[in-house]
C-alpha cells in the first residue's frame, strides 16, 4: 500500500512530544529558563540604542559601529 | 561591534575552551551559566549607570558575552536529557517557543515597562527601567 503523506499525523506526535518533555521536570525547567532568557535578551537588545541615544546623546552612525 | 564581535567571542570561547573545563560533567555546565547568568546583573547595572558612553559601552561588551556562552552547555543539556528520537524535535519546539514569545512579547514588554515609568522618571525611564 502506498504511504500517504499525513500532515495532521505529524502534528499530533509533535504534541505528543511536546507533552513528554513538559512532564519531564529537568526539561521542563530547562526549557522555561531559556525562554525567559530569550524573552530578557531579546527584549533588550532593541532597546540598547534607543537608551544610548537617549542617555548619552550618541548619534546613529556612531551607534551603528559600536552596536553593529 | 560589539553584538557581532562579542557574540562570536561568546560562542567561540565555549567551543574552543570552556566546554572541556567541564567534559562529562552537566552539574558543573549549569553551574557555570548559572554563574554567568548572576554577573549578567552587576554588568547591566554598570551598562545602565556610568555616566561616560565609552564606559559603559565597554561595560555592555562582557555582557554580551557572557550572554552568549550560555547557548551552548543550555542546549547541549537540552538534547542530553532527551532520547535519541527527540533531540532535533525538542531543539526545534524549544527555539520556535523562544522566538514566538521571546521576539514576539520581549521588546513590547520593555515598551510598555517604559512607557508605564516616564511619568515617574520622565526621560530617564529607559535608564532605569531595564536597571
Amino acid at each position: 500500500m502506498r504511504a500517504v503523506h499525513q500532515p495532521w499525523g505529524n502534528i499530533c506526535r509533535v504534541g505528543g512530544r511536546v507533552e513528554a518533555l513538559w512532564h519531564q521536570p529537568s526539561t521542563r525547567h530547562l526549557a522555561l529558563g531559556i525562554l525567559l532568557f530569550y524573552t530578557m535578551t531579546l527584549g533588550l537588545s532593541p532597546w540598547y540604542a534607543a537608551f544610548m541615544m537617549r542617555s548619552h546623546h550618541m548619534g546613529t552612525a556612531e551607534l551603528g559601529v559600536w552596536l553593529g | 561591534m560589539i553584538l557581532g564581535l562579542g557574540g562570536a567571542a561568546g560562542v567561540l570561547f565555549w567551543w574552543l575552551r570552556g566546554h572541556r573545563w567541564f567534559a562529562q560533567d552537566e552539574r558543573g555546565q549549569m553551574r557555570f551559566v548559572a554563574a554567568a547568568l548572576a554577573s549578567l546583573v552587576p554588568l547591566f547595572a554598570l551598562f545602565l549607570l556610568l555616566p561616560e558612553k565609552l564606559y559603559a559601552l565597554i561595560a555592555l561588551m562582557p555582557w554580551v558575552v557572557l550572554a552568549c556562552v550560555i547557548f551552548g552547555p543550555a542546549f547541549a543539556l537540552m538534547q542530553r536529557l532527551v532520547v535519541d528520537e527527540m533531540r532535533a524535535t525538542t531543539v526545534a519546539v524549544v527555539m520556535l517557543l523562544c522566538n514566538l514569545v521571546g521576539m514576539g512579547i520581549g521588546p513590547q514588554v520593555v515598551g510598555i515597562l517604559s512607557d508605564l515609568l516616564r511619568p515617574v522618571l520622565g526621560s530617564d525611564s529607559l535608564r532605569i527601567r531595564d536597571a
